[in-house]
Formats: structure tokens, C-alpha cells, sequence
């Protein structure tokens, strides 16, 4: 599975709105869109952190807005890695 | 568990971590558990739900006040009708005179709390008929009860002290919030009163005093709020509050320039915890400080960590008794609170429509492990004593991981002592506590509390 599905994955287990991965889209705002909390945010961090073996830098986290934003981050991450 | 390569990290010590990295706030939700997010509308059967209750602390809520502040969420309302308030506290008698009824082998009244509101915009005849029906009813009142009453000092002067000390208050909490002039007035505060004055006042009637500071106020740096806790220092009250301005969740990725960031909030913990222990204070819980020396402090809280149950008295007063939590409020429909106390007065109280939580042993214990963290000391034997459990089995991952991040230490006596890191992140170590029932509730809310 590619990381933008492994995202997905993850980001529709803690958002409030769920969308089919065919309506997804990049400029999904993570907030507004997909209804994650900075509860469910926290949570995703971890899940991703926890699945992809990374660290999410806190001052990246502040520019991550949307959906194509953080696959693209996480994909350099794993890729610098 | 979660393995991480190189070393092993459990799931709750990862989200704590990253929780603290991030700068994230779940919001004021400790001071009672469940939060009233968890309430539901229930029935309440009164008599036998305190019917083997002995022990009890009592909270009158006052809801009254000469204007609403902006930033307060509490079921308030602008009310100068004296006869209004009256006719108010008369059934608040009456609801007491028929509680009083149902204890078992005569209540023990452990501590009396008024709040409001602005308790003190009620007439003092208001205090003289509630202390006159307590000692005419069939309870006990406890030796060192320290009856406590939250004042606005704004709207208080020295005839009115007099009297609170003749009815028997013996515990001014005055809501300063601030001492700066202008974040005062941000928060829709008046300037009219000198503190040292009324501190004076205060003193000269053996009152003892607690001071209400807010943090996260619009304008308020933490240099600003030191300032306010040094002037505090100049008379030193037996203990001082800090709370947050918003009890709401706060956003991790928006910043308003003009507040502090959570992570500013917690360094200023750091700071302001070790200002006030150089300056003879305790830090009995991450929202109270309490000077050494003396027993002046908040009495009802502390008896709740204990184990002691809350009897609330008046419209929109949350209970928390042992088998149930519940209050009439409504309070996320302010429209609503003028018609909730017409039918506060006009009905009897047990006729009134409840909302609530019926308590089981899973959020019992859930509720033990959160106000132990809260007041800095979980008694592991008192736990296994209470549940015939053991605290390490049923809250495993728990454990190790605050042992891991040192929000705790161990001792030889089996108790989880709170660090000092522990009281910077008191609030998030203490959502790792709630039940599942309670995550999922909170996710489900808008974090104003409605479902």
C-alpha cells in the first residue's frame, strides 16, 4: 500500500466527515473538510508517526493545512528516512 | 503495545508526548469527572441514591449577578429583583429541608460552598434564612467546616463582610482575575475597588481569603500575569486559584497573536510553580496553590478527591453522588435560564427534568485515578481497598507510561506521587484516564459541550 493510501487509511478513522477515497482530494483542508478536532489531529499524528516510523517536527505540524500538504510530508519523510 | 524501533514506547506515553510537543489542551474538563459533556437526560431517583450517603458536602449555586461577564460560561444571570433572589433561596431551603430527610443516620455536612454568579449580589437575608434553616434541620455540621463563599470584590464593602462573619462564612474567594487596569477591562471588570482595602477588611473579621487569578486573557503576556501574582504577595492569601480564561479545547494550528500559546501557558506553570513555592505556597492541585503553615483551603474539592459526595442546591447546582452525577442545566442555551429558574421556583425540585450520568464501577474508578492525578497523590491501596483491584492491573499502560515521561514517581508507601512535569500536563495525563465511553462522548461534542 502507497503512503497516500496508508493516509487515507488513518485520516478517515479519525475524521468526523467520511469521505470514499475516490472524493478525496488533495486541497482537503483537514479541519474544514475532513472534520478532524486537534484532538483527532493529535491522534493522527501519532498514527502516522507510529505507522511510518517517522518524527512529525512541531513547528512542520503548524503548516500542514491539507490533505495533499501532509501525504507530501510524510512521503519526503519517509523518503529521507 | 506500540513498538518503536530502538526502544519501547506504549500508545498513551506516544500521545502524551506528542500532545506536549504540539502544545495541545483538552480544556478545563478535570475539575469533575465526567464532564458534563457525559450528561444525558436520566430520572433521578432522589431518596434512594442518598439514602446510604452520610457524609456530604454542600454547593449552593447563585446564579445572580449584576452584569455577565463575557468570558464566563457559568449558568449566570442578570438579575436585581431582591425579591426574586428571595423567593430563589426560599426553595432552595425547601430543597434542603427534604435532602436533609433522606440521608443516612443524619447527614454530616463536611463543607459549605457558595458560588454563583456573584454570590454576594444576593441580600444578606438571603444568607441569614439558608444558615438559619442548616441549623434548624435535622443534619450535623462537622467540626472544621470552613463555609466559603465566592465574593466579587468589585460589588462587596465592609457592612456586607460583617454579616457573611455574623451568618458564619469563615472563606472570602474574591474573583480578582486580574490586577492589571486594562486587561480588567477587556474583561468587562470594573476598577473600583482597592484590593489592600478590602484584603484589610477581610482580615479584620478572621476571614480567611482565597484570590481567583485567570490566565489566557486577550493582551496577557505572562510577564503581565507575574505581575498580578507579585501584588498578590503583599498580603499573601491562604491560597490562590489560576484558572484558564476558555474552557474550551484550543486549537493546535491557529494562533491568536494577541494570547498565549498553550505552550507559553505551560512554561508560565513552570514559572509561576516555582515563584509561588519560593514564596511559602504548596501546589495542591495545578489550578490551587495553598500557603504552608495554615488549613485555610477549598474545602469541598478536596473532600471530592476524597471520596466525600456533593449535594448542589439550587437551579443549574450539579450533584455528584455516588451512584449519580446530575444538574437541571442546560447551560449551552443561555436562552433558557430565566425559564429554568421560573420552573426552579414554581415546582418542586424533584419534578424537574434531569441530566446526568448513572455511575458505574468502571467510572468510579476512572474518576479515583483522575482526582488522585489531580491532587498530586494516587493511593494505590486505598484504591485496591475501594475495588478490590489492583490500580497497576487495571490502568497498566497507564502507569508505565507516566512512569516513563517522570509525570509521576513512585513510592514505598504505593502511591503515584505528581511531578512537577506531571502538573504542567495535569489536564492531558488526565484525559488518558477517562473511560471509552467518555473519549468517544468527547469527540462526539463541539467542545461546548453539545452532542
Amino acid at each position: 500500500m502507497n503512503v497516500k493510501n496508508k493516509i487515507y487509511n488513518l485520516v478517515i478513522l479519525k475524521s468526523k466527515i467520511k469521505k470514499e477515497k475516490t472524493d478525496m482530494k488533495d486541497s482537503d483542508d483537514l479541519i474544514y473538510d475532513l472534520g478532524l478536532g486537534s484532538l483527532s489531529l493529535v491522534e493522527l499524528i501519532v498514527d502516522i508517526e507510529c505507522e511510518f516510523d517517522i518524527e512529525i517536527d512541531e513547528d512542520d505540524i503548524e503548516q500542514i493545512y491539507k490533505f495533499g500538504d501532509l501525504v507530501n510530508y510524510v512521503t519526503e519523510k519517509v523518503n529521507f528516512r | 503495545m506500540l513498538i518503536k524501533k530502538g526502544n519501547i514506547m506504549n500508545k498513551i506515553e506516544k500521545v502524551l508526548k506528542t500532545q506536549a510537543k504540539l502544545g495541545y489542551w483538552p480544556g478545563f474538563t478535570m475539575a469533575m469527572y465526567p464532564s458534563q459533556f457525559a450528561y444525558d437526560p436520566i430520572n433521578v431517583d432522589f431518596e434512594k441514591i442518598w439514602s446510604d450517603r452520610n457524609e456530604v458536602n454542600l454547593y449552593y449555586h447563585i446564579p445572580f449577578c449584576k452584569k455577565i461577564c463575557p468570558y464566563c460560561g457559568f449558568f449566570t444571570i442578570a438579575q436585581s429583583d431582591k425579591d426574586y433572589i428571595i423567593k430563589y433561596v426560599d426553595k432552595i431551603n425547601e430543597q434542603m429541608k427534604v435532602y436533609s430527610g433522606y440521608f443516612h443516620n443524619k447527614g454530616l455536612i463536611k463543607s459549605i460552598c457558595f458560588g454563583g454568579g456573584t454570590p454576594n449580589y444576593a441580600p444578606l437575608e438571603a444568607y441569614y434564612r439558608i444558615f438559619n434553616t442548616l441549623n434548624t434541620i435535622n443534619i450535623d455540621l462537622d467540626d472544621k467546616l470552613e463555609p466559603s463563599m465566592e465574593i466579587s470584590p468589585e460589588l462587596v464593602d465592609e457592612e456586607y463582610i460583617l454579616g457573611l462573619n455574623k451568618v458564619g462564612i469563615k472563606r472570602i474567594s474574591l474573583g480578582v482575575q486580574s490586577l492589571d487596569l486594562d486587561l480588567r477591562k477587556t474583561i468587562n471588570r470594573d476598577n473600583n475597588y482597592n484590593l489592600l482595602q478590602l484584603v484589610e477588611v477581610m482580615r479584620k473579621y478572621d476571614m480567611n481569603i482565597n484570590i481567583d487569578v485567570i490566565n489566557g486573557i486577550v493582551g496577557q503576556t505572562p510577564k503581565l500575569f507575574m505581575k498580578t501574582l507579585e501584588r498578590l504577595m503583599e498580603f499573601k492569601p491562604e491560597t490562590i486559584s489560576i484558572y484558564p480564561l476558555a474552557g474550551k479545547e484550543s486549537s493546535i494550528l491557529k494562533k491568536d497573536n494577541n494570547t498565549m500559546t498553550n505552550k507559553e501557558k505551560y512554561d508560565l506553570f513552570r514559572v509561576l510553580h516555582d515563584y509561588l513555592l519560593e514564596e511559602g505556597y504548596y501546589c495542591e492541585s495545578n489550578v490551587k496553590f495553598v500557603l504552608k503553615n495554615q488549613t485555610s483551603t477549598h474545602q469541598q474539592k478536596i473532600y471530592e478527591y476524597q471520596g466525600i459526595d456533593t449535594l448542589g442546591l439550587g437551579c443549574a447546582a450539579r450533584s455528584y453522588n455516588y451512584h449519580t452525577h446530575y444538574s437541571v442545566e442546560e447551560r449551552f442555551n443561555p436562552t433558557m435560564r430565566k425559564s429554568l429558574l421560573d420552573e426552579y421556583i414554581s415546582k418542586d425540585f424533584r419534578n424537574l427534568k434531569y441530566y446526568g450520568i448513572h455511575m458505574n464501577e468502571q467510572e468510579r474508578k476512572c474518576r479515583f485515578a483522575i482526582y488522585g492525578i489531580f491532587i498530586g497523590c494516587v493511593d494505590m491501596n486505598k484504591y485496591f481497598k475501594q475495588f478490590k483491584s489492583s490500580f497497576k492491573t487495571d490502568f497498566a499502560v497507564h502507569v508505565e507510561a507516566i512512569l516513563n515521561l517522570g509525570y509521576v514517581r513512585e513510592t514505598q508507601n504505593n502511591e503515584l506521587i505528581i511531578t512537577k512535569e506531571g502538573r504542567v500536563y495535569t489536564d492531558l495525563i488526565c484525559t488518558q484516564f477517562w473511560s471509552d465511553k467518555v473519549k468517544e462522548l468527547y469527540k462526539n461534542t463541539d467542545k461546548t459541550g453539545v452532542k
